[in-house]
């Protein structure tokens, strides 16, 4: 088959072969519109698995994942009474492992499935979990940071993410001065970006150049819940992209918000 | 209406118009993820559903002045991520729901139907980071730059990936062939 015949033939065997799937689309509107009702009308409240803590969300849209996981808990019934598919368990599953004190996850390396056990960092403000095996978390001043157990070598740029709050100063105060700040001492900053994840806030990445140590500094911004910001402070090189870089990003997947 | 002004309206607070925005998207949205998914037709709901929630909740972080498609695209895709990772053990490629419902009394409508099922075996076969920009190019029609932004790459990256993706499928069909 040449190039043209195969492209032409694409979108026909990507579309043929999905036809049947489209013939549901009612019945997932009517589930999500079941849910968006009941996570609006929901209190949102939690505890933690052995009942130690409370962990209440102030706003609907400070994180937004602790929101669909809580909510869930109030309505997994219900969808398991109306809508009896892997959706409801998958929610179970998702829910049974939250706080849980260790957990396995898959992460995707480099195109490879990495397995790994993670380990709750129970903080004040916050919990994350991380490999321990690779990383630890440490205090340095008044911020906490994860970065590689096994130090690295001089020759390699640094490898960290900082977690830091800032009670002081929403999300849209402190972006562009994460912009500034960046500019002068990286050769490219990217425009400011609005994400949803791996946390809903926005994003400013900065990048010093092609080479395989360059280096690479992506600050997430974003509410924590009140008039102040959460800010991780990602920093590695080009190379460690797909290595520390997707490793932090899914750290930051796991992370959420708590409070006494 | 246009696609951008029902957004406009959407992010105004008229809830009626995230109607329309399923409406929209829901078709190709669904077939993208069941081919993501591997044909896992219960996990291309599940990422679908979360997506459109997200959607939903998350409406007042999208950026008016760029397109929406794409903005869209990239939370569907990490939905997807985010159940294949979680259920990365018992995701099976042969769990298959679509089965084209194809005329077989012809002759041509068989060699085709033959040629589209290795195809399709073909791109099923394929590793993920090749995948997802063929699924993306050929079957929601986007351009090179913005599957580069849905998938958070540079540019190289993923017309590499698009290069290599249609050599593997091109050696896959010849393989088959090969083999007939």
């Amino acid at each position: 088959m040449d190039d043209k015949k195969m492209e032409r033939n694409l979108y026909e065997t990507l579309k043929g072969h999905t036809d049947d799937v489209v013939n549901e689309k009612e019945e997932i509107w009517k589930y999500i519109e079941s849910q968006i009702s009941l996570q609006e009308n929901n209190i949102v409240r939690a505890t933690k698995n052995k009942g130690e803590r409370e962990v209440k969300q102030r706003e609907k849209k400070s994180t937004g994942r602790l929101v669909v996981l809580v909510a869930t808990a109030a309505i997994v019934a219900f969808v398991f009474g109306i809508f009896t598919t892997n959706t409801g368990q998958a929610f179970v599953e998702q829910l049974k492992q939250y706080f849980e004190p260790k957990k396995e996850v898959i992460t995707e390396i480099e195109g490879d499935q990495e397995q790994s056990e993670v380990i709750l960092q129970d903080r004040v403000d916050y919990i994350i979990y991380i490999d321990e095996e690779r990383y630890q978390l440490i205090q340095e001043q008044d911020v906490d940071k994860i970065v590689p157990k096994v130090p690295l070598e001089d020759k390699y740029p640094e490898v960290s993410m900082t977690i830091s709050q800032i009670v002081d100063k929403t999300p849209e105060q402190l972006v562009n001065e994460y912009v500034e700040q960046l500019g002068t001492s990286f050769e490219t900053v990217k425009e400011i970006e609005t994400v949803t994840e791996p946390v809903s806030g926005f994003l400013v990445s900065a990048i010093d150049g092609n080479e395989w140590n360059s280096k690479v500094n992506k600050v997430y911004i974003i509410s924590n819940g009140r008039e102040g910001s959460f800010v991780f402070d990602l920093k590695y090189f080009l190379e460690a992209s797909e290595g520390h870089g997707a490793r932090f990003y899914h750290m930051l997947e796991e992370f959420q918000i708590v409070e006494e | 209406m246009k696609e951008a002004e029902i957004v406009h309206q959407f992010q105004k607070g008229d809830a009626s118009a995230f109607r329309s925005i399923y409406d929209l998207y829901f078709d190709y949205a669904i077939r993208a993820a069941t081919i993501v998914m591997n044909n896992n037709h219960f996990y291309a709901k599940d990422a679908v559903q979360e997506t459109f929630i997200r959607v939903y909740k998350n409406i007042h972080l999208y950026d008016s002045s760029k397109p929406f498609k794409p903005w869209f695209y990239k939370i569907l895709l990490n939905e997807c991520n985010r159940i294949l990772k979680r259920n990365a053990n018992v995701i099976s490629i042969g769990d298959r729901v679509g089965i084209m419902n194809q005329d077989n009394r012809v002759k041509d409508e068989m060699n085709r139907y033959v040629e589209y099922e290795n195809l399709y075996d073909a791109i099923q076969k394929l590793e993920y980071h090749n995948r997802i920009p063929i699924i993306l190019k050929y079957l929601n029609g986007f351009k090179e730059q913005e599957i580069a932004e849905i998938m958070n790459e540079n540019l190289n990256t993923i017309k590499s990936r698009l290069l290599k993706g249609k050599q593997k499928l091109k050696r896959f069909l010849n393989s088959e062939k090969g083999g007939m």
